[in-house]
């Protein structure tokens, strides 16, 4: 009975306690969702599509019923429904204050300051982050705040945003001067300003780019909008089109350009066209907005093409297993209301190190078995590989997206393509011009091709695009095409291209692109170069060299002494040498001293006027290319891309630059050639010196992400050999040193990457006691096997010819 | 068979079913290992590339090193009862003391070197080994020590590295390669000759299946021995 009644009585305190355990219980939060808000203009005004329409309406019956003959089209009296403002809308809720604090919005412009560099090694820098430091992918620096003359800065904050706006989401330097004034509110002197933040700037008709929220937030978010947007200098109504919220219609760049021109009709200002079936009656919006998903990430993250920095993320054929498994980029690199997300240590970039190594690391999960990863065994595996060897070295072994392996901005090579209208076969007609071949040139050969081509290459050649032709859109069909096509006598002489104007699909994006592909000199290896953008005009940029679509990492030793992996980037650039230190050179100066060398050598009036227009005239491009070719930057090794290589281009080039440049940012320009590992310096008697110098020395990019399966690590499944043999690619792969050795056929330097990793004699064929242990053997080999060959004969000969002497 | 007359059985048995199959378990292992290494050798060495097409067709490379590695305990094994062998049992014993290395090998070697100059008639007369078979022996003991040896580095590179950090993977590498080819070249060219395409012997005897050696063969080839059987 009693034994019944504790029973009863834990029974039903059990009960009574359930309740509070449920209270105990962490209140699990289902995610927030963003409820409907009113989009805002910048002045806070709700933007309502269909109000704003009535009022329009309205307005324009107004107009009409003076009945004065007055235009009754609002636009012309500047109304216009307005773009929304992330900062209003957004903020309306969130601290966006405190939001566009973290780095992802300063790179490094909270510390922006003119002296910032001065007691460093890069003393032209102006703070820790790419608002600031001189950018060796691009050549292109973000401008001081004061300068004397604007010979002293690359260019124009106003000109910085159009050209990097697209990625930088906007907020910080992009919408605030460095005395905290907000761009577009104050004094707009324009052009004529030697302030920063303000020269050439038209801040007041563009609107200054606020950071935008749904560029991350927004899964369906649009880069290429946002991309048309900011090159037509139509900042403010960047994050309305890149939302995909609504049309935008006109350009600041094109009303611009109508205003300087008298013989054209003044342009309108962009308008908005909304996207009104996004908005619910009551003019609110209602939009999924969520933390940001991994395409979000790589919306810029992810262009690793010859135009972005040559780390990788997004590679779609070997996609890192994290990915694979649902692992989100926020998930190792969580973030918060300040926006400052968990960094790893990228080798090139400075911007935030505090924050290196805040990222959830390979140890973090893989040495506890967080959340399910497997634990990490290295059985069999040597201790000293874990102490001396980065994780990513053996699981990244192969990435599948194309990465720059040299950039050379010692001459800026503008490009003119013929006809954009893709594809078609062509060639490079003085190394800048692309031109298409006739389709009776190349008929016979195609068409032949397309005969003896198997019945399922015959598949891939179908013509599916309707222009009559195969279609060749396959790397492998295009190299087979190119090499036939090299088969043509008349041909061989010349750079052949295919060029395909596509849909270039990243792992989160697509663009349209126009691609170029080339043979390299050896006739089996296609490379590929992209363009955004066709330039009508000679376009300046540096050449990318060693662009392929698969590559392996280049392993050299980090400042602890552990080997890490590298895209390593090989530069060729001209600086100004000041004591010790190389100040890099714009690309723009080089362009204008060319431009003013070309100009010079050719006196004729009206030539100096088409080169001063910079039209790509057939004329000029002749000009141009006559004055390089003399000892200037000829095109020694043929591939079809001109070099700054022998001792008296650079002297001559040296001189040219000393001309031009003399009195502009340097009192006296005193130039010198960074060429790889060595640095060239003429004399003004035109002598030239080479020496070693730590400035001359790679970009090493970071690689940490396209983790391979377990199996395709290096090593995987006991082999060993795949490192330790005597030409592993471990130890002996080639790195390229210089793109150019300095004679007149130029040939790329390449090292061991054991040199890289500061092992002068890792080969193992060259270890003492290994090359004693091999010479003994080889010895104990030949002699044994020579007595008992000796032996063997010497038995044969007796039992059989030798047998009459017994 | 025994065919028992005044002269003696016409077939001697040479050797005990023990001794026979030590050596079928050494040749089956040491003729798989040669097969295998070839391919895990040019593994790592570019201009050997296409050897791994060959392996294809086999199945991958760690089937491959699977059963390089099966045969290797056979070796491994084999080599261990060998030791046993030699101290454990009374055969085994006796065998030993009559492969140990004798002045008279030496003096056989001069003789037959002689022989083979013409400037002598007389052959040298072996006991139960000749010097040749006492050099195959000591040379697969030279070799089995080594290979099984450098072949343990790589295969536990960890162990290795933390008991013998001198003998690095590439030095056990390269020993193992040279004495692989050193190994391989004796046992093809000298071995087979002695056992298989001597002409006396072409294509072979089954000496090494029923252990069995003919008289008249015994008193060519081993006439001390065959004397020492007789007056017993």
């Amino acid at each position: 009975m009693n034994q019944m009644r504790i029973s009863l009585g834990l029974a039903i305190a059990a009960l009574l306690l359930i309740p509070s355990w449920i209270q105990a219980q962490p209140k699990r939060q289902a995610p927030r969702a963003c409820p409907p808000f009113y989009l805002r203009d910048s002045m806070g005004n709700e933007i309502n599509p269909f109000k704003w329409e009535q009022e329009l309406e309205d307005w324009k019956k107004m107009m009409g019923d003076f009945g004065d003959g007055a235009p009754t089209d609002p636009a012309v009296y500047g109304m216009s429904i307005p773009p929304y403002s992330p900062k209003r809308t957004c903020g309306e809720c969130h601290n966006y204050n405190k939001i566009t604090a973290g780095y992802h919005f300063r790179m490094g412009s909270d510390v922006l300051h003119d002296d910032y560099g001065a007691n460093k090694d890069d003393p032209w820098s102006i703070s820790d982050g790419i608002c600031g430091k001189f950018s060796r992918m691009y050549f292109l620096q973000f401008p001081r705040k004061h300068f004397a003359n604007p010979n002293q800065i690359d260019m124009g904050l106003y000109t910085w945003t159009s050209r990097c706006g697209t990625c930088h989401p906007g907020g910080g330097p992009l919408e605030f001067d460095r005395n905290g004034h907000r761009l577009d509110d104050y004094d707009p002197r324009g052009a004529e300003s030697s302030d920063g933040d303000y020269y050439g700037a038209h801040w007041d008709l563009s609107g200054a780019l606020e950071a935008d929220c749904l560029f991350c937030h927004l899964e369906t978010y649009s880069y290429q909008e946002r991309y048309e947007q900011i090159q037509a200098l139509n900042f403010r109504w960047a994050p309305t089109a890149g939302a995909v919220l609504g049309k935008v219609n006109g350009s600041i760049a094109a009303y611009l350009g109508s205003l300087e021109d008298p013989q054209v009709e003044t342009l309108p200002l962009p308008t908005v066209e909304y996207n009104k079936s996004l908005f619910l009656p009551d003019g609110r919006v209602h939009l999924p907005i969520k933390r940001p998903s991994d395409r979000n990430c790589l919306l810029c993250h992810d262009l690793s093409f010859t135009e972005k920095h040559g780390t990788t993320f997004g590679d779609t054929y070997s996609v890192d297993v994290h990915s694979k498994r649902g692992i989100r980029c926020i998930d190792c690199h969580p973030g918060g209301l300040h926006h400052n997300f968990a960094k790893g240590n990228s080798h090139e970039l400075s911007v935030r190190d505090d924050l290196d190594g805040t990222a959830h690391t390979c140890e973090k999960c893989h040495t506890v078995g967080h959340l399910g990863a497997p634990k990490m065994v290295h059985k069999g595996l040597p201790p000293i590989h874990l102490e001396k060897i980065g994780c990513e070295v053996c699981h990244v072994p192969t990435l599948q997206v194309a990465a720059i392996g040299m950039v050379d901005a010692s001459l800026g090579r503008p490009i003119t393509i013929i006809s954009s209208e893709g594809p078609w076969f062509g060639y490079r007609e003085e190394e800048t011009t692309l031109v298409p071949l006739r389709w009776a040139e190349i008929r016979d050969v195609i068409e032949k091709l397309v005969e003896e081509a198997s019945e399922s290459e015959k598949e891939g050649l179908k013509d599916a695009n309707g222009d009559g032709l195969p279609d060749f859109d396959t790397e492998e069909e295009i190299l087979k095409a190119l090499q036939a096509l090299y088969q043509i006598k008349e041909f061989q002489e010349r750079q052949l291209i295919y060029m395909i104007k596509t849909k270039v699909q990243t792992f989160a994006t697509a663009f349209e692109a126009f691609l170029v592909y080339e043979l390299q000199p050896n006739h089996t290896t296609l490379t590929y170069e992209v363009f955004r953008d066709i330039p009508e005009a000679p376009k300046w940029r540096p050449k990318y060299g060693e662009v392929v679509a698969e590559w392996r990492p280049v392993y050299a030793t980090d400042e602890s002494g552990k080997i890490r992996a590298y895209n390593n980037q090989t530069a060729v650039w001209w600086g100004h040498k000041e004591g010790d230190i190389i100040v890099p050179l714009f690309l723009r100066e080089i362009s204008e001293s060319v431009d003013a060398a070309v100009a010079e050598a050719n006196p004729k009036d009206d030539d100096k006027e088409i080169i001063r227009l910079h039209k790509p005239q057939d004329k000029y491009m002749k000009f141009y290319n006559d004055f390089l070719d003399k000892d200037f930057a000829k095109d020694h090794d043929g591939d079809g891309k001109r070099e700054i290589n022998t001792e008296t281009e650079i002297a001559n080039f040296s001189a040219l630059l000393r001309k031009h440049l003399a009195g502009k940012r340097f009192e006296k320009l005193n130039p010198v050639l960074v060429s790889g590992s060595k640095v060239y310096e003429a004399a003004e008697d035109g002598t030239v010196k080479s020496y070693e110098h730590p400035q001359a020395k790679p970009v090493l990019w970071s690689v940490s992400h396209n983790v391979a399966p377990r199996g395709e690590s290096l090593g995987a499944g006991d082999r060993c050999e795949e490192c330790h043999s005597p030409d592993s690619y471990f130890f002996f792969g080639k790195v390229l040193l210089d793109p150019y050795s300095p004679d007149a056929d130029p040939k790329p330097v390449k090292i061991a990457m054991a040199q890289m990793m500061g092992y002068p004699d890792a080969r193992p064929d060259s270890a003492p006691v290994i090359v004693r242990t091999s010479a003994f053997f080889k010895w104990l080999t030949i002699i044994t096997m020579t007595l008992l060959v000796l032996h063997i004969i010497a038995d044969l000969f007796r039992r059989t010819v030798g047998r009459k002497g017994d | 068979m025994e065919n028992r007359n005044s002269k003696g059985p016409e077939y001697i048995q040479r050797f005990s079913l023990n001794f026979r199959i030590q050596h079928i378990v050494l040749f089956v292992s040491t003729i798989t290992l040669i097969i295998t290494g070839i391919p895990l050798w040019c593994l790592g060495r570019p201009e050997y590339a296409w050897s791994q097409s060959v392996v294809q067709a086999f199945g991958t490379v760690a089937t491959i090193r699977w059963i390089h590695r099966v045969a290797a305990v056979g070796l491994i094994a084999v080599s261990f009862y060998h030791i046993l062998y030699l101290i454990y049992s009374r055969e085994g014993r006796r065998e030993f003391i009559e492969l140990l290395p004798m002045p008279k090998d030496f003096v056989d070697v001069t003789i037959k070197s002689l022989y083979f100059l013409g400037l002598t008639k007389n052959q040298p007369r072996f006991g139960r080994y000749s010097y040749f078979e006492k050099f195959d022996y000591w040379a697969v003991y030279w070799g089995c020590v080594i290979m099984i040896g450098t072949g343990l580095v790589m295969w536990f590179p960890d162990i290795a590295a933390k008991y013998i950090p001198w003998l690095s993977y590439e030095l056990a590498a390269e020993i193992h390669a040279d004495e692989a080819i050193l190994a391989a070249l004796a046992l093809f060219v000298w071995h087979f000759y002695n056992v298989h395409f001597n002409p006396s012997r072409f294509p072979g005897s089954g000496l090494w299946w029923h252990g069995r050696m003919t008289r008249e063969q015994m008193m060519k080839e081993h006439p001390l021995e065959y004397e020492k059987l007789v007056r017993k």
